[in-house]
């Protein structure tokens, strides 16, 4: 045998796992010893080069051949351990169901520390409930749109430092959901949201980066903006990019070193108002305030 | 100064010496120093690693332990500084595998595992990965020698196996 395919399984998953599962796939017809090791890597990366977001080409055999190498992928490896999963598919024509399916498998095999899910599919995908009570997951992306049905009683995730909330949506109570949410992560760190239509409260004893965009030509219409706390005493970096609520009634921000802000007002001239807010910053290190002109106006 | 320097024995009976700050980039070795069982007259003998490997691994433990003691002593430095630092490492890692035969490459790879030396793990794995990324399997074969043992037949099935793949 050549002196690659002699390498051990384990040096040459290693190996792969560098590359896209795309990539590492390509091996499978060097020779019979390299079949099936592509599946057999530690860090699994599913993800179509074409990333437009609007891609809504009903292209059904690209989206059946991407859904059968995943399944096969998944079913070849049986239960060898995946640290690292990340899928980014756009195409909207891969069913929701099958992604569910992928997120349990993965979860079920008990290592998981790395999650990110980039999916765009048909039908909503929600969250498998699974994922509040694994307790070896570390960093959770989540990207546009997915759905977060809830958050049980007995969510705990106690390895979960660095959640990014990339435009989720909570289907119930979802200021609640949240807090249930942050409450289950016991060594958070830090928190990236965008979007964040849902939430009007971020307390937190241990986070301390917090980044929070919020996309202005989105409506706030329905969305009750009267208020936002931030309970964050050790927070030390924020940046936050929102409309000014009517208030700010908790701002605790004991340890913050920098920020930088970007507000604006809403429509709804006149009670916007971010005094706490500012408060709340002005005894603190170096931070620097971009407050929009209409706000300065007013 | 001697007293941080220790001694290491090759399978095929070379002796090197090596700074302890150096040598405990291998966890192996590393543990053997926290259990005590390194005698300060005697070299640690490494039965899987012949003496040509030991030595390239050895200059790669040094060049990495200086890097580390630099990060100490500039905790400071600004971002380009951190920059310029990381690419001179870079560029040193780069030529270092570059002036590596493939045989060689995978020799230093079972060395580095046997040792459980992580970062060298990685920088090999990783260049191995660079000679299979966007090359056609029949590349990949002739860059390593690889047998094709599969009938046509069979080649095709796994073609419609990891269609997606190959799209």
């Amino acid at each position: 045998m050549d002196r690659i395919s002699g390498l051990p399984d384990e040096i040459l998953c290693h190996t792969l796992s560098f590359l896209s599962t795309k990539e590492a796939a390509s091996t499978s017809l060097l020779s019979k010893r390299w079949r099936n090791l592509f599946a057999f890597t530690p860090i699994l990366r599913f993800k179509d080069e074409d990333t437009n977001f609007f891609n809504g080409n009903p292209d059904l055999d690209s989206s059946r051949s991407f859904s059968d190498f995943v399944d096969r992928a998944l079913a070849v490896s049986g239960n060898s351990p995946v640290k690292k999963f990340s899928l980014k598919y756009r195409r909207h024509n891969v069913e929701s169901a099958h992604v569910n399916l992928w997120i349990c498998n993965v979860l079920s095999r008990g290592v998981l520390d790395h999650l990110h899910l980039d999916v765009i599919a048909n039908g909503r995908t929600s969250l498998p409930l699974q994922i509040f009570t694994c307790k070896t997951i570390v960093k959770l992306k989540l990207g546009k749109w997915f759905v977060i049905p809830m958050v049980p009683e007995s969510a705990s995730l106690p390895a979960l430092k660095t959640p990014f909330l990339d435009c989720i949506l909570f289907e119930n109570h979802p200021g609640r959901a949240f807090q249930a949410l942050l409450s289950a992560c016991h060594v958070l760190e830090e928190l990236l949201i965008r979007d964040w239509r849902w939430c009007r409260t971020v307390s937190s004893a241990t986070l301390q980066r917090l980044t929070i965009i919020y996309r202005s030509n989105v409506g706030f219409g329905a969305f009750d903006f009267r208020s936002i706390i931030f309970d964050i005493p050790s927070l030390i970096y924020l940046e936050y990019s929102d409309s000014v609520p009517d208030e700010y009634p908790i701002v605790s921000l004991d340890s913050l070193v920098e920020a930088k802000l970007n507000l604006g007002s809403r429509m709804l001239k006149n009670k916007s108002n971010p005094t706490n807010l500012i408060k709340g910053l002005i005894c603190f290190g170096v931070f620097f305030i971009n407050v929009l002109t209409d706000l300065m106006h007013e | 100064m001697s007293s941080n320097m220790i001694m290491l024995k090759s399978s095929d009976g070379a002796s090197f010496e090596i700074e302890e700050a150096a040598a405990r980039k291998s966890k192996i070795i590393a543990n053997m120093i926290e259990v005590e069982c390194v005698d300060e007259d005697k070299a640690i003998p490494l039965q899987n690693v012949t003496g040509n490997i030991l030595a390239l691994v050895i200059e790669y433990c040094n060049k990495h332990i200086v890097d580390d003691d630099d990060d100490v002593a500039t905790e400071e430095a600004s971002e380009e500084e951190e920059e310029a630092k990381k690419k001179k490492v870079d560029d040193w890692e780069a030529e270092f595998m570059n002036s590596m035969s493939l045989e060689t490459m995978f020799e230093l790879l079972l060395a580095a595992n046997y040792l459980n030396i992580k970062s060298l793990i990685d920088l090999v794995c990783q260049t191995i990965a660079n000679n299979i990324k966007d090359k056609t399997p029949e590349e990949v074969r002739k860059i390593f020698s690889i047998e094709n043992d599969f009938t046509p037949e069979e080649e095709e099935e796994i073609r419609k196996e990891n269609a997606w793949a190959f799209g």
